[in-house]
């Protein structure tokens, strides 16, 4: 479950979130809209606790595992140890497992590849796959689909959902067609004021 | 492979060529000066250089100032990580060890080897001497190393729950490393001389400074220039040495060494 209640933000003048109160119940997901600069991944960082609220109260059930907007890989090792690295298995099984994931996210071959050898895209999945390895009971994505083109977007949508069953989610985007995904409750983010959209 | 193998003879081509430049232009000037307490001539140096090459002492004096510099910069290197680790960790050690570097990195090392030459044994002086040269710029690059991860990986780091080993492997280590590296490099010049230095200015036994001593002692230039030349061998040895070990230590660390 995730849980954020009055939360307040400002930068300096600036506020950028302002009485903000979200609640996504354990196994549901929610999407958050809203212009540039709106707010939202202040709010993200702030439910991950990355970043504390002025005021207000977060709840976060769980281990929580967040995509970035920006991929996030760790240079100096390879693809699979940058999605083991977050795991607490043995090696081989860990390495398994990874390679699996890798696979189920269309980057088979790519293992002992160092990420600056990865396309952006590509990058965003071995990111995914990082966060689906944590296993974790609150997922946090930054924009997740915004370097894929349509087609593999939505066999990776696909697959994600059902990674994501009985999960909870929060996830950021700015298309309406994946609003849809995993049936979200919609909330958009507008001048620092959260409202949900029918 | 065809052009690597093309290059490094033409490398070294070009390399003896260079020498045998600089070999011509120390002769001529050795020829215009005529005097060989001065400036000996390079033939000369040479059959001093061999004469010690057959001396079995030669390699007794060599290898224990390796000894003792090595020992000095090893300590020093191993000091050096610890402190900036214990530093980029807690801001007392940081308040309390920092102006000491500071107060090390400012104060002339023959201030270092005549104040040390009271307090402990002369053999003893070359290798703190060098490890005194190597603290502050091991610790210096060391913090800058720790201070270099971006903060967007300390965030991943902090998602995922990393434990100290984690951190250690993915974020300490690849952003330290090549400072280490560069450090490493400047240090390894730097603890040569100040080592050498010590040992002229404290003369122990079986040492390269003391015979580096005896041979200005005694007005024998063309030792003094044998001895200099073999130090010069030495640190390019040694160099080339820990820059190769370095590169093959970061290749199996995943990082690059050059990008410091």
């Amino acid at each position: 479950m995730l849980k954020l209640e009055h939360i307040e933000k400002s930068f300096g003048e600036k506020r950028v979130l302002s009485d903000v109160s979200l609640w996504v119940p354990d196994g549901t997901a929610a999407s958050l809209s809203g212009m540039s600069g709106s707010g939202k991944t202040t709010l993200l960082r702030i439910a991950a606790g990355l970043a504390r609220p002025d005021a207000g109260s977060v709840r976060a059930d769980g281990r929580t595992a967040v995509v970035f907007a920006e991929p996030r890989l760790f240079d100096g090792v390879s693809v699979l140890e940058n999605v083991t690295c977050v795991m607490s298995g043995t090696k081989k099984e860990n390495e398994k497992r990874a390679e699996a994931l890798l696979d189920a996210l269309e980057l088979a071959g790519t293992a002992r590849l160092r990420p600056r050898e990865l396309s952006t895209g590509m990058a965003a999945r071995v990111s995914l796959a990082r966060a689906l390895a944590y296993e974790a009971d609150l997922y946090l994505l930054d924009e997740p689909f915004k370097s894929l083109d349509e087609t593999l977007k939505r066999r990776v949508m696909a697959y994600l959902s059902s990674c994501f069953q009985g999960k909870t989610v929060l996830f950021i985007t700015h298309e309406a067609s994946e609003q849809a995904f995993l049936s979200a409750r919609r909330f958009h983010l507008s001048d620092g004021v959260l409202s949900e959209l029918s | 492979m065809r052009s690597m193998g093309n290059k490094l003879p033409a490398r070294i081509l070009r390399g003896i060529l260079c020498l045998a430049f600089w070999i011509f232009v120390w002769q001529l000037l050795a020829l215009a000066v005529r005097r060989a307490l001065v400036l000996p001539t390079p033939l000369a140096v040479a059959k001093t250089l061999l004469a010690l090459l057959g001396e079995g002492e030669f390699y007794l004096v060599c290898l224990w100032s390796l000894g003792r510099i090595f020992a000095g910069l090893l300590i020093g290197l191993l000091a050096g990580v610890l402190l900036a680790a214990c530093c980029a960790a807690s801001r007392l050690a940081d308040a309390l060890v920092s102006p000491v570097i500071s107060v090390i990195k400012a104060t002339p090392i023959a201030s270092v080897i005549i104040l040390m030459l009271y307090v402990i044994g002369k053999s003893a002086v070359p290798m703190v001497a060098t490890l005194l040269m190597v603290i502050p710029i091991v610790f210096m690059n060391v913090r800058r190393g720790i201070g270099a991860v971006p903060e967007s990986m300390r965030e991943v780091a902090a998602v995922y729950g990393f434990g100290r080993g984690r951190r250690m492997r993915y974020l300490i280590l690849p952003s330290v490393l090549p400072y280490f590296a560069a450090a490493c490099r400047s240090a390894l010049g730097l603890a040569w001389k100040a080592g050498i230095a010590a040992e002229v200015i404290c003369t122990p036994a079986l040492s390269i400074g003391n015979a580096l001593h005896d041979a200005k002692i005694y007005l024998e230039s063309e030792a003094l220039y044998a001895w200099t030349i073999v130090v010069v061998l030495l640190s390019v040895l040694i160099e080339k040495g820990v820059v190769l070990l370095l590169s093959h230590l970061s290749e199996k660390g995943g990082v690059s060494v050059a990008e410091a």
